[in-house]
């Protein structure tokens, strides 16, 4: 039983580690590591270990972890790293994994932490810190069942971000990141902060680890084009998050995203404040969004906050970048925020435009026009008057 | 000898007489034709909208618009709104504006585009004979995906220049465009005109 333990803990805090968008009731509290962070499986628990769901399980292909660096130094085995460095995995969250985690991992002695924090470079072991810039290449991202690679929710800050092919079997993506704060936890209180969409009631963190990792979405095959394809949503403070695109009676869209995480840090006073930065590509500002091209300003977008049924402005900054823009926002409390990002709409009818700057020169003209009609009518009548006035005479 | 030259002196004057009479009415006809514009405030050519038809195609957005009865052929900016809540106004007399934050022509619902009638000086502006316009003239919007959206007018209106009318902005009833102008008096203390014209077209094409 002690095996079904540490078997079952370890897909708990996956799922809890990855944001992964299952129901509570699969998620255990059982406690059998120190941390909440211990137990990150390995890319042998994914493929078919121990994890819920496993590739070889599912009967499905995963996408391939083809490099893993950071800072420049590569790590030469990534799904089966050495004491002290970091690795990787990736492990289907459902069964048709069209949900699936990528996370980073520390292979601490023979534990593997969700925590960077103690981790090493693979080269000059220099410690992994949030400045350290970790990149990743997943490549043949149409998995089993013919589902294709769309967009991705992140847990670190990223600096490069590269997708090709995207919507075929052999695509690619190259993401460049840091790892951030994230909050983990095991109990009953944490379950819904990764649901979907989250409904976070936890107060406090376990732990505050230094973490990395990606959530991603995969479409099935006759789902259409995606909505999001080629973004990420990149999270500081958050444990959960889920992004999904409404729209509203009148047919505008907006796409939402919502985030779960424990209201303070792991010391219990201090406010958990996250932040998020979501990279939009054009095809979603153009055509989701209603973005006109070349219309990317704060002008142009509204964001809303609701929680708890009250929804205010919220602010935040958008930046054109190659293929797109990135939307900030900074200063997130949690526990459920929920962020809607749309075009900015009037608030009410607007007013005529002033479309004339001065008096047309027909105007001006008509009134030489009459002027002149008026004298040539004059002349005439003085002409024929006197002509019939010599006549006369 | 002194016949002939009474003759023609006799011509001379009547054919000045002519000139002058012709010149005179010409000249009265002019000043009170380019008046007229500004004597209507009502409604004219009141047709009822098109109606509504199902649409699935989605259009891009709107790069130039062209009508060929009153020789438009414009470039379209991206206009929003004023502090004071107004449309904006393109930037320049050549060019229309197109409601950034309202729908896309060839799209369901209501596009707006407008443009100047006059511009400083007393110089013509692109939407100068957009109130000839009559039922029928065909509009064509170009859209950056290169295709052709085409309208055709169903009714011009006129409105106070404060108005805030919500059947030029906010109707979701067919697939229009509503192309808006100067019309009425010039004050020149306000530097405004006192009415908009409104042309109302709906898409012909599909």
């Amino acid at each position: 039983m002690g095996n079904v333990k540490t078997i079952t803990s370890k897909a708990s805090l996956l799922l809890i580690g990855l944001g992964i968008l299952l129901s509570v009731t699969a998620i255990s509290p059982l406690k059998v590591h120190a941390t909440a962070t211990e137990g990150a499986p390995s890319q042998a628990d994914c493929n078919s270990g121990s994890t819920t769901y496993t590739w070889d399980g599912e009967g499905i292909d995963r996408p391939v972890i083809a490099s893993l660096s950071v800072d420049g130094e590569v790590v030469a085995d990534p799904t089966s790293p050495t004491s002290g460095s970091i690795g990787a995995a990736i492990c289907p969250s459902t069964e048709q994994g069209n949900r699936t985690g990528l996370f980073v991992y520390y292979r601490n002695g023979s534990t593997n932490d969700f925590d960077l924090t103690g981790a090493v470079t693979p080269d000059t072991s220099s410690p992994i810190t949030a400045d350290s810039d970790i990149t990743i290449t997943l490549t043949d991202m149409g998995t089993g069942f013919a589902n294709r690679y769309s967009f991705a929710l992140i847990h670190g800050d990223v600096s490069n971000w590269e997708t090709s092919n995207l919507g075929t079997d052999s695509a690619s993506v190259s993401v460049t990141l840091s790892p951030v704060r994230t909050p983990y936890g095991n109990g009953d209180d944490f379950a819904f902060c990764t649901a979907t969409p989250p409904n976070c009631n936890a107060n406090a963190s376990e732990v505050d680890a230094l973490g990395a990792s990606m959530d991603m979405t995969f479409n099935e095959s006759d789902e259409g084009s995606n909505d999001f394809s080629g973004a990420y949503f990149a999270l500081t403070g958050a444990m959960g998050g889920f992004v999904q695109a409404e729209r509203d009676e009148q047919g505008v869209a907006s796409l939402v995203a919502t985030l779960g995480a424990p209201h303070f840090l792991a010391n219990g006073s201090t406010l958990n404040t996250g932040s998020m930065q979501a990279f939009l590509p054009d095809a979603i500002l153009e055509d989701l969004l209603e973005l006109p091209p070349g219309e990317v300003d704060t002008s142009s977008l509204e964001v809303t906050r609701t929680e708890d049924d009250e929804t205010e402005e919220a602010p935040f900054s958008i930046e054109a970048v190659d293929g797109g823009a990135i939307v900030g926002l900074s200063n997130i409390t949690f526990s459920s925020p929920a962020y809607s990002i749309s075009r900015a709409s009037a608030d009410s009818t607007p007013g005529l435009p002033a479309t004339g700057d001065g008096p047309l020169q027909q105007t001006n003209a008509s009134s030489w026009s009459l002027a002149v009609g008026v004298v040539a009518l004059l002349a005439v009548a003085f002409v024929v008057r006197r002509k019939y006035s010599s006549t006369n005479n | 000898m002194r016949k002939p030259l009474r003759t023609y002196k006799k011509l001379h004057f009547v054919v000045l007489l002519l000139i002058l009479l012709v010149l005179g009415l010409v000249s009265v006809w002019l000043a009170t034709k380019n008046h007229e514009p500004n004597q209507d405030a009502g409604t004219v050519n009141q047709t009822p909208a098109a109606e509504p038809t199902p649409e699935k195609k989605r259009y891009g957005y709107p790069v130039k618009l062209k009508i060929p009865k009153i020789g438009v052929d414009a470039k379209i900016q991206y206009v929003g709104l004023t502090d004071s809540g107004d449309l904006d106004v393109p930037s320049n007399y050549t060019d229309v504006g197109w409601y950034k934050l309202g729908v896309r022509p060839g799209n369901p619902g209501s596009a707006v585009m407008d443009g100047h009638l006059s511009g400083r000086g007393g110089l013509s502006a692109v939407f100068l004979n957009l109130e000839k316009l009559k039922k029928d003239d065909k509009v064509t919007v170009i859209d950056n995906k290169g295709e052709t959206i085409v309208f055709s007018v169903t009714k011009t209106k006129k409105y106070s220049y404060d108005e805030r009318p919500d059947e030029v902005f906010k109707s979701q009833s067919g697939t229009n465009l509503n192309l808006i102008t100067c019309a009425g008096d010039w004050s020149a203390a306000q530097r405004n005109f006192s009415k908009r014209t409104v042309v109302f077209t709906t898409i012909v094409n599909q």
